[in-house]
Order: C-alpha cells, then structure tokens, then sequence
C-alpha cells in the first residue's frame, strides 16, 4: 500500500526503513521520530560544522563531512532511540573526519603525479590555514582566528579528542567510543592537547 | 590550585569562544547547512563526495583497463594461438562428422582442387 503524503517530512519514509512492508500506525510513528531527527540535526548542526571546519579548514568539505554523517544516522540510526542519537551523530562525524584525514593525506602524497585525478588539491586545507595573514586575522575575530589556528595546529586526533571533551561535553568513555579508541588513548590525547592550546595561546595573550 | 584554576577558566574561554563562532556564521553558509540537512533528511546526497568517488572509480577503471592492456600485450601471441588450436581440436572431436574425412581431409581438398569428385 502506497500512501501519498505531503508533509514535508514525507520522503523520510524512504529512508532506512521498509514504508512498503509497515503497517500504518508504525509508518505514522516514522514520521514523528523523522521531524524528531529534523529537529535533533538542527540543533547539532553548527557544532558539528565548526567540528568539521576545524578539522579540514574548508567550508566545503566540512559541508559534505557534515551531511554524509546526517544522511548516515537518518539511514542506518533513525530508528534508535533518541537519547542515543548525539553520540551515534559524533562517532559517525568523528569518522568521517578521519576518513578526511587519510584521504587527504593520501591525496598529498600522491598528488604530484595524481594532480589531475582531483582538482580539488588546489583549495585551502587543514594545513594552510595556519599560515593566516595578519590583514585575514584583523577581519574576523581576532580570540575565535587564534584558537581556530592553534586548534588546527593539533594532531587531528588530539584536535578531535579536545573538541569532543571540552567542547561538547562527551565524558572519557563517550569520547572513546566517538574515536573508536582506548579510554587512555582519550586521556592521553586531551590532556596533550590542553598542555600545547594552554601554552599556545597563553603566548598570544602575552 | 592557580593553576588548575587558570586551565578551568581557559577552558570556558575556549568553549564560549566556539559557542561565539558558531553565533557568527555567515547567512551563506548557514543556508547551505540547512540544505544539507535536508538533502541528508530526503536520502540526497550531492556535492563533492560523490564526485571524489566517481573520479576515484574511473581512475580505478582507466588503471584496470591498462593493466589489462598490458598484460594482454606482454603475454606471448602463441599461448594465444595454442589456445585457438586447442579450441579447434575440441570442436573436431565434438562434431558429427566421421572423423575418417578429417584424417582425409588433404585428399578431399586435392580432389576439389582438380575438379575430378
């Protein structure tokens, strides 16, 4: 039975789950979660950007980090419960951060002789924005410029690790399982990053 | 303690700092955040990923076909020609005819040759 709808919401239907197979009443009970998960995504949505932005230094890609991770958790994750949404959202983000990460990485070590593969080598990236021009640090906010660029300056994983503990409030064990690590790895890794964002921009302060 | 103290207040100096920069971000980029959300909402998914990914396959492909090339060309034309003749051979035995008229098969041609069948 195919029943046509004309919520806004009418295509999450679609996605992940079987609308052909459901009875009505569960169909119904669909729709709530997707305006559910609509709105749960709304409210993450900028963290998650700024998370991602951080991590690439480019808007573009951390549009399509961010996306990918939604279109993961309303495809495969829609239908847990909400409470667990946030952290399934930073372990799926976190992912595909580092997903990011290696490709990129690749893409540097190969990109002389793969240049033409991908034109997207000549945009800004993780790497460039340390060298900000002071005349770009003016432009924006001076505070917000300085820690976006000691942030940046991080190891991605402690970059990430920092993020999600300070920033986002993920305890140790959450954050170790939105990294896919060890709880020590978590410690080790924030506490290394407090030591160089506390000491770089103590000397910026100064 | 002023220490700890020191790093607990750069910590929230942190975090308001990222609050703030979220506040601050441009009506562009917000616009497309929100397209993205719902594209991902609706199963869409555009822009760059898929685009990496087809690159990245068609490069894949380009390679196979090459390696493929290459390997057909490097690998010698007789074990391509022992294969056509072992092809025969199974076809021979597999037909209907009395194998005796491939065993004289020359004599056959001689005859049709000299127009005397």
């Amino acid at each position: 039975m195919n029943i046509a709808l004309n919520s806004s919401y009418d295509s999450y239907f679609t996605l992940g789950y079987d609308a052909q197979s459901k009875p009505l009443n569960v169909r119904s009970s669909s729709l709530d979660n997707s305006q559910a998960l609509g709105k749960f995504l709304a409210t993450i949505e900028k963290r998650a950007f700024r998370r991602a932005q951080i991590a690439t230094g480019n808007i573009d890609d951390a549009l399509d980090i961010v996306q990918d991770a939604m279109l993961t958790l309303v495809n495969k994750y829609a239908n847990k419960d909400a409470d667990e949404w946030a952290l399934l959202f930073h372990s799926i983000l976190s992912s595909r951060i580092m997903d990011w990460h290696r490709r990129t990485a690749v893409r540097r070590r190969f990109g002389a002789w793969l240049s033409f593969a991908n034109e997207d080598l000549d945009a800004p990236q993780f790497e460039d924005v340390q060298s900000h021009g002071p005349e770009q640090i003016l432009q924006i906010n001076q505070s917000i410029a300085m820690l976006e660029i000691a942030l940046q300056a991080l190891p991605i994983k402690q970059q990430q690790v920092f993020l999600l503990r300070a920033w986002e409030g993920l305890s140790e064990k959450e954050t170790a399982k939105a990294m896919s690590c060890s709880v020590g790895a978590v410690k080790s890794h924030y506490s290394r990053a407090r030591t160089f964002l506390s000491k770089e921009l103590e000397e910026e302060r100064s | 303690m002023n220490q700890q103290r020191a790093e607990k207040q750069l910590l929230n100096e942190i975090k308001q700092e990222l609050d703030n920069s979220c506040d601050r971000l441009d009506a562009q980029t917000l616009s497309r955040l929100n397209y993205a959300r719902h594209q991902a909402l609706e199963g869409k998914h555009t822009a760059f990923f898929q685009r990496r990914v087809f690159t990245g396959s068609a490069l894949a492909a380009c390679l196979m076909v090459l390696g493929l090339g290459f390997y057909i060309q490097t690998d010698s034309q007789a074990e391509l020609d022992i294969a056509l003749s072992e092809l025969e051979d199974i076809e021979i035995l597999s037909a209907d005819e009395n194998l005796e008229l491939y065993e004289d098969i020359e004599f056959y041609q001689w005859l049709s040759m000299n127009n005397d069948f």
